[in-house]
């Protein structure tokens, strides 16, 4: 939704909404050019003849960038700052025209055209000054959906993740049908993406939304100038510090609530932003969050009394997390043309992790930590607007990092709700941190092996461990320093050319030890540690140009991948892609066509270069050799789109497109054995759907919004660990079955159809009963979500899981929705302003399913397998349980002879523990949550 | 916009707020049973059906023993369970991979004050009777590899006057010391030609200081030959029994005397002597309990291979003289092997000798 436009309402509520603009405003929208640019244009005429006036001069806030226009009437203005500016044109003889915020968005360009009304004729000043339609601007030819400051403010959202999800044609991180990891991050025009193992794992920082002016996400046609992404891009423009000091502080808890509708949270952010000296500015937010159901899932109850999930299915325990953010930048002017941003950004997310194996062991859940760092330098050059070329320029460093680590941990020590106030320690992290396969080999010390556990409702020795915690030891790093140099260069009033590179050298280091409580040697694989260093890099040009109601954009990328030489068969070397991309748009009618082709690259995921073990190593000993030689995944895309102008305040953005992807991870066989095999650049799938974005910019008090996604997409494999080829076995003589042709099936993201409706409003002050001298109602903004998607596929495997029941991803989980809403009440405290607010996530509190069982196509496994393995379970230990064991359960002793023995007795007990075992839990979606929040400006 | 004081408004709410509590996710643990039992006495605590077999009372109101838990190499267990009876507290036993491959076997647990748990383990291998490695370990119970070893057992230890072989009966007796009958084993027929059993010959009661590794060994009595031993915690005064056999060098360790000695600073003085049952000459002391001021024993008649031949009884020992016994089993029944006693004096912890195997009952005693 766009920014709310003047409107005409009570003088009272002019007021009060002019108040929260400009706090609005000083919050979130820079002052100054941000990093993030855009462009304005126009022509500048004489209203009383139409003729355009050339030599005027043209300014933009109080003459901070000023330029003349053209003998066509022409001016324009390149590298500004994306938020509001002002727009000034004085010329002698006429009166002068302004307008005063016009709002320029990053990557797009602008138009103003100028009426000037010469002295003596009388014209209103605000229609003076015509900014166009930007829903019709033709030089914006990247399919893009924003998310802006106020879009995080007025929507139930407490994240950018949350924003994007609500996006048209986006599934968790899969973007437009893509797998995850498809999508890059473009922070204040500097590219962050974990490229270790983007398809399995984000990037570790999370941008606060206090810190962010204004978010993108492109799904098509995007410039030449972005890399490392087949899907989409995310691009996040945070603001900078203003020139007076403000600030925010809220916290926010579902503390009030309780049973199952407490989970737990409780969350504090502080903002602040203002000058230091000499013009130079900061903004800082620490955004800390906890949760003591860290991911919270709307699992039903357990069906057996003795379940303790029966009588409080969540919140779970141990199942705790919390998310520290810190960010601050430093906006440094320099000179008259250049700016210094130092940014940088810290995130640690640590979660004692809910494992049901741990179930009734409180103490003794794994703990999982993953820190984010970016730290970042970047120089701007702002553009002499009075040029005939003029340049804008940006040279930017990155130096990011990802640290993850997984094990064993002690238990959280909590201060508050789920803060612990310290960091967790993992077990042997050391050990990893220095990839000690040496010492590893031998039992490590300090681990232990893990038993059954004797605190279950069952007391039988099966499922359920306790004694000792986890015996693995997971680390990783990957760290990044990117350098990156953009330069745009204006070509007359119609046509910029841009060009650029980046560099980025990257550091990996990996390790893994399986089952660290004993010795490697039979079931017990070696560790695995990698360290190498890999380099990517690209270049590109790309030009845009405009003439009458045609826009063209023609770029070409250049992208170099060399995954160095350290692995083991070294001599691989450099590979690199070649990149074209090409857009033409034009106005017809009341409505923008356009049309894109683009080719995209982007370097596998690293973790794909090394050997990995997954899935339980001790039980099938499933690894995948990892393979240096692998090259780029690549995709061709092409779409067509058009915005239309419904209303004044409506439009319409219909998108149709297909993408071709190939070249992507995936497995192969070595040999005939299905466990042995090698990721090479096998994959390919095809995606083709339909978007329509319908808009009602805020406007009166209100505005909506309605996405839907029609769309197809197939790929020969669905995640890189999974074998590119159709396992069955044979169910009479136990063989692998021929493979069948190389066939394209749904992918794990295609979902079919998805609609997205928004709404949000606000009530006038004055509106509703007046309780004790105060309107509740009154001023309350209010937004409501309503998502729906249909299901997702999977594929059908026996009971056994080893063969495929059906054609992969061929079945299709149940329709997903969600209806959201949020509540402000804003409250003025003298010159200060505060509100309270209420987030409701998942008002009806719908049980949506993201996951069954393959065997039996829902969440719950069959009797079948539940008494298969209930049987081998009661096999591998029949012994008898006597009264004095701390497995002695009463209700297992049916004849009450102080002693359960035989089948009889015991098998039940094995029944009922694979049958809590194997209950359902995070397959669902997330529950109803409510949260309660304060907040002051000040 | 409203101006209500919002302020102090949104500070007591935020307070308010912050102030509640979070709900409780589910509480695990298991459940704890009521006994399979009624209020019949002797009350049976164990149901295991492999051996339980040397109880001790080595902290207050909790019950150590050692029990053999049915897996095909025969091991012990070392467990500690309360006294009253119910679900154990703490045990270990055998947790390598390969321990089906050797015999382990665990006893003398004491439950620390301070949590800690101690325990002896001797390990040998499958079918072999005689253990290769012993020691005195303590640590945890949840982690019982990363215990630490305090003593060697199977040889002599510093300060020690001969070889021990294991520990009877530990009590603590200080934060980082309990006190315990050393003994050595012999595998010995019970009768001629007849099955093997384990004969245990004392060598001295002693404190082990454990507050170092290796533990300190302070020999407070001589005990040669003491198959048990017990403590009064109220008065400190300790006895043991100690049989006297046929002759020197017999196999067999037939006693033809038993006899239950207090120890005092110049030694051990005679206390009981055991004295035939009426009609079956011969037998011999199982058990020796002391505590509340109190001594009990049980003894049996005379020796056959036949058990549920023999009579045995449960006898409180006062002022050196036999009252009339607490408990009496004939035949069929069994008979009453090793005893403890809870601290004040109210209750024998006593096994129960039966041809399907050992177990532990509780015996409520009159004041």
């Amino acid at each position: 939704m766009t920014a709310a436009t003047a409107i005409s309402p009570p003088n009272k509520i002019v007021r009060m909404r002019r108040l929260l603009l400009v706090v609005l405003t000083i919050l979130w929208i820079g002052p100054l050019a941000a990093q993030s640019t855009g462009g304005l244009v126009g022509t500048v005429t004489d209203a009383a003849t139409g003729l355009p006036l050339a030599g005027v001069d043209v300014r933009i806030d109080e003459g901070a960038t000023t330029t003349r226009t053209n003998r066509d009437g022409e001016y324009r203005f390149r590298g500004l700052g994306a938020g509001l500016h002002r727009l000034e044109v004085i010329w002698l003889g006429y009166l002068p025209a302004r307008r005063d915020s016009v709002l320029i968005r990053s990557d797009e360009i602008v138009r103003a055209d100028v009426r000037l009304a010469p002295m003596t004729v009388e014209l209103a000043e605000l229609t003076a000054v015509g900014v166009q339609d930007p829903v019709l601007d033709p030089l914006a030819t990247q399919t893009q959906q924003r998310i802006t400051a106020e879009d995080l403010r007025r929507l139930p959202v407490s994240s950018l993740e949350d924003a994007i999800s609500m996006q048209a044609g986006v599934v968790g991180e899969s973007f437009r049908g893509g797998r995850v990891g498809q999508q890059a991050y473009v922070l204040d025009g500097l590219g962050v993406k974990n490229q270790l193992d983007a398809s399995t794992n984000g990037t570790g920082i999370r941008i606060p939304p206090d810190l962010i002016t204004e978010a993108q996400l492109i799904t098509n046609g995007f410039s030449a100038r972005y890399g490392q992404a087949l899907s989409g891009l995310v691009s996040v423009t945070t603001r900078d510090g203003g020139d007076s000091w403000h600030g925010r502080v809220a916290y926010e808890t579902d503390r009030p609530m309780s049973g199952v509708d407490d989970l737990g949270l409780d969350r504090l952010v502080l903002a602040a932003d203002g000058p230091i000296a000499g013009g130079v500015t900061a903004v800082g937010v620490l955004d800390l969050s906890a949760r003591l159901d860290f991911d919270a899932v709307n699992a039903p109850a357990a069906s057996d009394p003795r379940d303790p999930r029966f009588a409080t299915p969540r919140p779970l325990p141990h199942n705790s997390g919390e998310t520290w953010t810190a960010a601050g930048k430093l906006t440094i002017p320099i000179g008259t043309r250049w700016v210094g941003r130092l940014f940088g950004l810290k995130t640690t997310e640590q979660q004692y992790l809910y494992d049901q194996r741990y179930k009734y062991e409180p103490t003794l859940g794994p703990g999982r930590v993953t820190d984010g760092t970016l730290l970042s330098a970047h120089l701007q050059l702002l553009p002499n607007n009075a040029a005939r070329t003029p340049l804008v320029g940006d040279l930017r460093f990155g130096l990011f990092t990802k640290e993850f680590s997984r094990g064993a941990v002690p238990v959280p020590d909590y201060a508050f709700g789920a803060f612990t106030g310290d960091r967790l320690e993992i077990q042997g992290i050391e050990l990893a941190q220095a990839q000690d396969t040496v010492a590893t080999r031998g039992a490590v010390p300090g681990f232990v092996p893990a038993r059954y556990s004797d605190r279950t409702p069952w007391g039988v020795p099966g499922f359920f461990l306790g004694g000792a915690s986890v015996g693995d030891i997971a680390w990783n790093r990957f760290r990044e320093f990117r350098s990156q140099a953009d330069f745009s260069l204006g070509l007359g009033q119609s046509a910029d050319i841009g060009f650029g590179g980046m560099l980025a050298q990257q550091d990996v280091r990996t390790f893994q030890r399986v089952d660290a409580s004993r010795p490697v040697g039979g079931s017990v694989p070696p560790p695995t540690a990698a360290h190498f260093s890999p380099t990517i890099s690209g270049a590109y040009v790309e030009a845009r140009a405009r003439a009458d109601d045609l826009g063209f954009t023609v770029g070409i990328r250049h992208d170099g991948f060399n995954p160095g030489g350290e692995l083991d068969n070294a001599t691989v070397g450099a590979r690199s892609s070649i990149n074209p991309r090409a857009a033409v748009s034009t106005v017809l009618k009341g409505a923008t066509i356009v049309g894109s082709v683009g080719r995209f690259s982007q370097p596998p995921d690293l973790q794909y270069l090394v050997d990995a073990a997954f899935d339980d190593t001790t039980r099938t000993g499933r690894f995948r050799q990892g393979n240096p030689n692998l090259g780029f995944e690549q995709g061709t895309q092409f779409e067509l789109s058009a915005r239309i102008r419904l209303r004044e305040v409506s439009s319409l953005k219909v998108n149709v497109y297909t993408k071709n992807l190939d070249g992507l991870v995936s497995t192969a066989p070595i040999g005939v054995n299905p466990d042995s095999s090698r990721f090479v650049n096998a994959d390919a799938g095809h995606v083709i759907g339909g978007e329509f974005i319908f808009e009602r910019e805020r406007v009166g008090g209100w505005g909506a919004r309605l996405a839907g996604v029609i769309q197809r997409a197939e790929g020969t494999v669905t995640d890189a660990f999974e074998l590119n080829r159709l396992i069955r076995i044979d169910p009479n003589t136990g063989d692998t079955l021929a493979a069948p042709a190389r066939a394209q099936f749904p992918l794990d993201f295609d979902r079919r159809l998805s609609l997205i409706a928004a709404v949000d409003g606000e009530v006038n002050a004055d509106a509703g009963p007046r309780l004790f001298g105060v309107r509740p109602f009154g001023s309350l903004v209010g937004s409501m979500v309503f998502r729906y998607g249909t299901g997702l596929p999977f594929s059908r495997t026996d009971v056994t899981g080893d063969s495929l029941a059906a054609e992969p991803n061929g079945s299709r989980l149940p329709a997903q929705w969600t209806l959201d809403m949020l509540f402000r009440r804003p409250i003025r405290i003298g010159g200060m302003v505060g509100g309270l607010y209420l987030d409701i996530r998942n008002l009806t509190n719908r049980r949506n399913v993201l996951a069954v069982r393959r065997e039996s196509g829902n969440p719950h496994p069959t009797d079948i397998y539940l008494e298969a393995v209930a049987q081998e379970a009661y096999l591998a230990n029949p012994q008898a349980i006597p009264f004095e064991s701390p497995r002695y359960r009463r209700t297992g002793d049916l004849n009450h002879d102080g002693i359960i023995s035989g089948r009889t007795e015991l098998y039940p007990l094995y029944l009922a523990a694979a049958r809590d075992f194997n209950q359902p839990i995070f397959v669902y979606g997330p529950p109803r949550q409510i949260r309660f929040g304060m907040e002051l400006f000040f | 916009m409203t101006k209500v004081g919002a302020v102090p408004t949104l500070l007591v709410l935020t307070i308010a707020a912050a102030a509640c509590s979070h709900s409780e996710s589910f509480v695990t643990g298991s459940d704890q049973p009521g006994g399979p039992f009624g209020n019949e006495s002797p009350t049976r605590l164990t149901y295991n059906p492999g051996d339980d077999d040397f109880p001790a009372i080595a902290s207050p109101g909790l019950l150590s023993y050692r029990f053999r838990r049915g897996t095909p190499d025969r091991d012990f267990c070392a467990g500690v369970m309360p006294a009253t009876g119910g679900a154990r507290v703490a045990e270990v036993c055998a947790w390598e991979a390969d321990d089906a491959h050797r015999s382990d076997m665990f006893g003398a647990a004491v439950l620390l004050d301070d949590g800690r748990f101690l325990w002896t383990r001797h390990e040998g291998g499958t079918g072999n009777q005689a253990a290769q490695e012993g020691g005195l370990f303590v640590g945890s119970a949840s982690a019982p590899r990363t215990a630490v070893r305090l003593l060697a057992l199977l040889g002599r230890p510093v300060g020690a006057s001969a070889r021990w072989d294991l520990l009877v009966d530990p009590v603590q007796t200080g934060p980082n010391e309990i006190t315990a009958l050393a003994a050595q084993w012999y595998i010995s027929p019970i009768v001629e030609n007849g099955p093997v059993d384990t004969v245990i010959l004392g060598v001295e009661i002693a404190r082990i200081d454990f507050a170092t590794s290796p533990a300190v060994i302070d020999v407070i009595a001589p005990a040669p030959d003491a198959l048990a031993w017990g403590r009064d915690a109220a008065s400190g005064a300790i006895y043991y029994e100690r049989p006297t056999y046929t002759t020197s060098g017999s196999s067999l360790y037939v006693p033809v005397a038993d006899t239950v000695f207090r120890v005092t600073s110049g030694g051990g003085q005679p206390f009981w002597g055991r004295p035939d049952i009426p009609g079956q000459p011969g037998g011999r002391v199982d058990g020796l309990a002391v505590g509340g001021g109190r001594v009990f024993v049980s003894y049996r008649s005379g020796e056959t291979l036949q058990t549920g031949q023999v009579t045995s009884q449960v006898s409180e020992i006062t002022g050196g003289t036999e009252r009339a016994p607490v408990h009496t089993r004939r035949g069929a029944a069994g008979r009453w092997g090793r005893l403890a006693m809870s601290a004040d004096g109210a209750a024998l912890i006593a096994e129960s000798i039966q041809p399907s195997g050992r177990d532990l009952y509780r015996i409520e005693v009159a004041p």
